[in-house]
């Protein structure tokens, strides 16, 4: 029996009104097993970035459920703009989901490795020395931990954030084009400290990509256009 | 450039909210500018108002003129405009009574000169005391024809100065000549009776006759030796008013000197010496103080300008650090569009020119309106000051009309146009540094970032996260959370100060309250005065009615002209109401006009309030003889009481007090000693008490037309009203001024608090990607909205403290802790500081509520969607 940990169904998410009005997600659902490794490939615009934000508990689909591990994110009891759903949202991402951006968003008034046990500190919890220098050691930032964001470089700042995303020890991980500002090199070596981390501590992984050659290193590939998901056959 | 300007323009239309500050801030400071302006002329033109409503427009009144002597003046070009008129002046009535050794009354005779008219008392004393009081009035208020016309008998009362009324039994008829010489009679001590003294020959035309029995005598000498009665009424002089047309630092020398040059003598004082053809003058000192002129004046002009200088510098300084901060906060969002304007192609004077046209067109918008706030505001305080009607009443004016000047309107907009100007430019240099590649990539490599040194010490806390992320944000925004403190700490100390200046005033009005009232009286006359002076005016005012002899209190005669060494250990030099440290007997030397070996009381009073003093010593102990000064000089021992010999801190101040008799009775023999005495002037107050209070005013009105020349009348009323109108006015400008600049302190905390938290927008969206809660959120920025408050608050409460320990020192002298605190209530200054700080962080919650809602209600991945 597969073990699925996180499953959307029939999540819209619709942006604008009138003239304006955007169709991010129609419909669309989907699924992925525990420790798999999934990429969601799709043209610009076609709703990737969004469907991740859900999955991630950092948007509100308009309709649809979201379970992850479990337990049922979406639909929410209330609307979005309840204090108490907030919450709930917001401790569910730092102990649950490790997510990795684009443009690194590391927060640049905190030191390298404040941005990595950012999220344990946010729950009150320490980090696990050991744990810690793991993760360190594997992304080589061992040395860097005294600097801010704006002293490392692109690839540097990259590891940083996946090093951040793993470091509460999340079940699912969501990176939405984690290489896009890199160059090929800091590219190939951001995938692969991807696969090694969470094939290591037991994660699943669901990343963005427009890259064909990242896609093909997953286990499973999706394909978005206006909305809606399909598989494809690798 | 013509881009430029329209990028300056949708920069403006972009960052509306830090447009609106800006303009806000510009508006206020030209508006406080113009009005701290504005206020100042208008008092000057108020006062100067009410010096002309209530003495006339004219800086000099010369009076006691003849008709020649008048035209002289009247048509000479140091005058602008000049009044002629023709006047009745009388010189006060001196006749005087003293009781001699053998108890029978005597009259001293002077220069009395009743419309001209040198008047003798005839010997009938008693007959003739009615008619002295009634003469006394009637020449008091100076009309002839209150004196009864049965007195002529023939021809004419005297109508100009070569004319003269003489008894009808001196064997002249109308139209004589007659030369006569004008006496001045004085008592001979050594005659005991009066004898003639200077002379003038003159030639008179009899013009009327008058009777005997009814008319006052003169006693004239004429060249044959002989003496014989007559009356004489002289006609009326004339008046000039005039005004300078130049009122530069020498006009009253140029008076004197136009008045020499014109063969018109000028005297300071016609006084007793009727015998010269000499004429009263008077300035007009209030118009002509309030006219800007004048050694007193300058020095005030120059006091006022020194003081409105210092305000609008500190308004000025407000309003840039305010203006500055805000060009600051936009500045880190343009250093990168700036940077990919450079990667296309723009130079340095287009990337300046874009920040500095922004500063510009905001000025151009804010001047205008400050400059119209600025007038509502002045019109506003005027109408204000104006519905007072008591006050209206007493400055005899309508209403207070603001000036205003187009000076005003230049330099205030000049200063907003100015400042605006200087704080974009500025910006604008700065940001143009910024380098391309770094701007367009979104982030810095530069090695100068202002990260922490040290990394901070909970960093491995979870409880302390929230701290750790507040000092990395101080740090990193090091310069900006200083100025923000700064404008805050500076906007509250001024509200602080502003507030708490009507309270020292009132306690310095306590302070003279009670020195008013100490002495019990209802008037003060003060003024040099020689004894003459002195005996003559206190004989009028206890024959007026209004006073009697126990309510006329001389004391402190010669007032500061005593001075005293303690020779004993504390060897101190004192002067006459000085203080004496410590308890012990002491030697005392003293000298003064009235010192002699006679008993005298010392009074010694450990607060200032003399009237209650406890007599201490009355026995000098030796006679030193003359002093240096040429006065008695003697040397007192006394014991000062002190219940403490250990306090060290004993004060008390020592006074000679004298009684009315004991006056009179060293005054005769100083007269022995001291030949010059009776003539010499030597300061005195005279402390008056109204029989009946009924009769204030009128005893009032009495006292001004019996003042002798260079002495000035207080009464007590007027100088509590004109305390309490100062008082008054300086609170309503004091609220004004304040409520301006808690409008600037409000705005400059609202907007700071707005900005910090929409510029921490993205490291909120960060955070809360990855996990942060709404409270945590909020406990964030609720350090960061009110740590600069809380540095603010300190700071504020520090300086305050400062200033009123430096207030007490200078106004107290000499640091009595009790009577400073007393005097500067530091607890009213602290409350001030409470109600700011407690203003301060409520402005700053609600301006952080609304931003933080914003962010809070916003979903996450907005916030991530976001421009790095």
């Amino acid at each position: 029996m597969k073990d699925i940990i996180i499953k959307a169904e029939n999540l819209t998410k619709i942006y604008g009104v009138g003239d304006s009005r955007v169709t991010a997600l129609d419909n669309c659902s989907f699924s992925a097993e525990r420790g798999s490794f999934t990429a969601v490939t799709g043209t610009s615009g076609s709703g990737k970035s969004t469907l991740l934000h859900i999955l991630g508990g950092m948007d509100c689909p308009d309709s649809g459920t979201v379970t992850v591990s479990g337990e049922t994110l979406f639909p929410l009891d209330g609307r979005l703009n309840n204090r108490k759903n907030r919450a709930r949202l917001a401790v569910f991402r730092r102990r649950n989901i490790g997510f990795i951006f684009q443009s690194f968003n590391l927060i640049p008034i905190m030191t390298v490795k404040e941005n990595i046990t950012a999220p344990l500190m946010l729950d009150g919890r320490t980090a696990d020395a050991e744990y810690f220098k793991e993760i360190t050691e594997l992304f080589e930032l061992s040395d860097r931990l005294d600097s801010y964001p704006a002293q490392l470089s692109g690839g540097q700042q990259q590891r940083v954030a996946i090093a951040r995303s793993l470091m509460a020890k999340p079940s699912l991980i969501l990176a939405d084009e984690p290489t896009g500002n890199l160059d090929t090199k800091n590219s190939r070596e951001i995938i692969a400290l991807l696969k090694t981390g969470i094939r290591r501590f037991h994660q699943t992984l669901v990343l963005i990509t427009h890259d064909p050659e990242i896609a093909g290193q997953a286990d499973r590939a999706v394909y978005m256009t206006d909305g809606r998901l399909s598989e494809i056959k690798c | 450039m013509k881009d430029m300007l329209l990028l300056a323009l949708r920069y403006i239309k972009v960052q509306r909210k830090h447009s609106i500050f800006i303009i806000i801030s510009v508006m206020l400071s030209v508006a406080l500018t113009m009005f701290s302006i504005s206020v100042v002329f208008t008092y000057r033109e108020t006062k100067r108002l009410a010096a002309i409503e209530q003495t006339g427009s004219y800086h000099i009144l010369m009076t006691g003129l003849d008709e020649e002597k008048a035209g002289l003046l009247s048509h000479n070009a140091a005058f602008s405009q000049t009044e002629l008129f023709k006047m009745n002046t009388f010189p006060d009535p001196s006749e005087r009574q003293y009781i001699d050794e053998y108890g029978n009354d005597n009259f001293y005779t002077y220069n009395y000169l009743l419309s001209g008219t040198d008047i003798d008392i005839v010997s009938d004393y008693d007959a003739l005391r009615r008619e002295i009081s009634v003469a006394g009035q009637a020449f008091s208020s100076g009309s002839t024809e209150l004196l009864p016309k049965t007195l002529l008998t023939e021809g004419h009362m005297p109508e100009n100065a070569s004319q003269i009324a003489i008894s009808e039994d001196s064997g002249y008829k109308v139209g004589d000549k007659v030369k006569l010489s004008k006496a001045k009679m004085v008592y001979d001590n050594y005659r005991s009776y009066s004898v003639p003294t200077e002379t003038e020959e003159k030639i008179y035309t009899v013009c009327g006759l008058l009777t005997m029995r009814e008319a006052y005598a003169n006693y004239f000498y004429v060249s044959e030796e002989d003496s014989f009665p007559f009356t004489g009424f002289f006609a009326s002089t004339y008046g000039i008013r005039a005004r300078f047309a130049d009122m530069d630092a020498h006009f009253t020398s140029t008076f004197i000197d136009i008045c020499e040059k014109s063969g018109v003598l000028v005297a300071r004082n016609v006084g007793w010496d009727y015998n010269s053809p000499e004429f009263n003058y008077a300035f007009n000192d209030e118009l002509i103080t309030a006219e800007a002129a004048g050694k007193e004046a300058r020095a005030m002009l120059i006091e006022i300008s020194a003081a409105l200088y210092v305000v609008i510098m500190l308004i000025l300084a407000g309003g840039r650090m305010i203006i500055d901060c805000e060009f600051e906060l936009t500045a880190e969002k343009k250093r990168r569009h700036m940077g990919l304007l450079m990667s296309i192609g723009a130079d340095d004077r287009q990337l300046v020119a874009v920040t500095t046209f922004e500063g510009i067109i905001l000025g151009l918008i804010a001047v205008p309106l400050g400059l119209i706030l600025g007038y509502l505001i002045i019109i506003a305080v005027c109408m204000i000051v104006s519905s007072d009607s008591e006050l209206m009443s007493k400055l005899c004016l309508d209403s207070i009309k603001p000036v205003i000047s187009i000076w005003y309107l230049v330099i205030a907009s000049i200063t907003g146009i100015g400042w605006v100007f200087f704080s974009a430019y500025g910006t604008a240099v700065r940001i143009k540094k910024v380098n391309p590649v770094e701007a367009v990539n979104g982030y810095r490599k530069s090695k100068k970032l202002p990260f922490p040194k040290k990394p901070y010490k909970h960093r491995d806390d979870p409880k302390k996260f929230l701290g750790s992320i507040n000092y990395s944000t101080m740090h990193m925004e090091k310069k900006r959370f200083v100025s923000c403190t700064a404008s805050v700490t500076l906007s509250m100390f001024l509200f602080v100060m502003l507030s708490y200046s009507p309270v020292l005033y009132e306690n310095y009005l306590d302070i003279v309250y009670e020195e008013l009232h100490g002495y019990n009286s209802d008037f003060t006359i003060i003024g040099e005065m020689s004894g003459y002076d002195y005996y003559e005016l206190k004989d009028r005012l206890t024959e007026s009615g209004y006073f009697d002899d126990y309510d006329i209190n001389p004391f402190w005669i010669y007032y500061d002209s005593v001075k005293g060494t303690v020779t004993a250990e504390d060897s101190k030099e004192y002067r006459f109401k000085s203080e004496y440290m410590g308890s012990r007997s002491a030697e005392i030397n003293i000298s003064g006009h009235y010192l002699t070996d006679m008993p005298l009381a010392l009074i010694y009073e450990k607060d200032w309030g003399f009237a209650n003093g406890s007599i201490i010593s009355a026995q000098p102990k030796a006679y030193n003889g003359i002093s240096a000064e040429g006065m008695p000089e003697l040397q007192f021992r006394v014991v000062i009481p002190d219940d403490d010999p250990e306090d060290r801190s004993d004060r008390g101040y020592i006074g000679i007090c004298m009684t009315s008799e004991m006056i009179d009775e060293y005054e005769r023999e100083l007269r022995e000693s001291c030949p010059d005495y009776m003539e010499k002037a030597g300061e005195r107050f005279i402390y008056l008490q109204v029989r009946n209070t009924d009769e204030f005013d009128k005893a009032k009105k009495f006292i001004e037309t019996i003042l002798p020349e260079g002495a000035a009348m207080h009464d007590l009323k007027s100088d509590i009203n004109g305390y309490d109108y100062m008082f008054r006015f300086i609170r309503l400008m004091a609220a004004a001024v304040v409520i301006v600049f808690a409008l600037i302190a409000v705005s400059n905390i609202f907007n700071i608090t707005v900005s910090g938290i929409s510029e921490s927008r993205q490291s909120y969206g960060l955070l809360r990607a990855v996990g942060m809660t709404d409270s945590q959120l909020e406990k964030t920025a609720a350090v960061q909205t009110f740590l600069p408050i809380i540095y603010a608050s300190v700071i504020t409460l520090i300086l305050t403290a400062a200033a009123v320990i430096i207030i007490a020192v200078i106004t107290v002298g000499s640091p009595d802790i009790k009577q400073a605190m007393a005097f500067t209530e530091p607890h009213k200054a602290l409350i001030r500081v409470i109600i700011a700080s407690a203003a301060a962080f409520a402005v700053a919650a609600l301006a952080a509520y609304f931003p933080l809602m914003r962010i809070e209600k916003s979903t996450v991945s907005d916030s991530v969607r976001f421009e790095v």
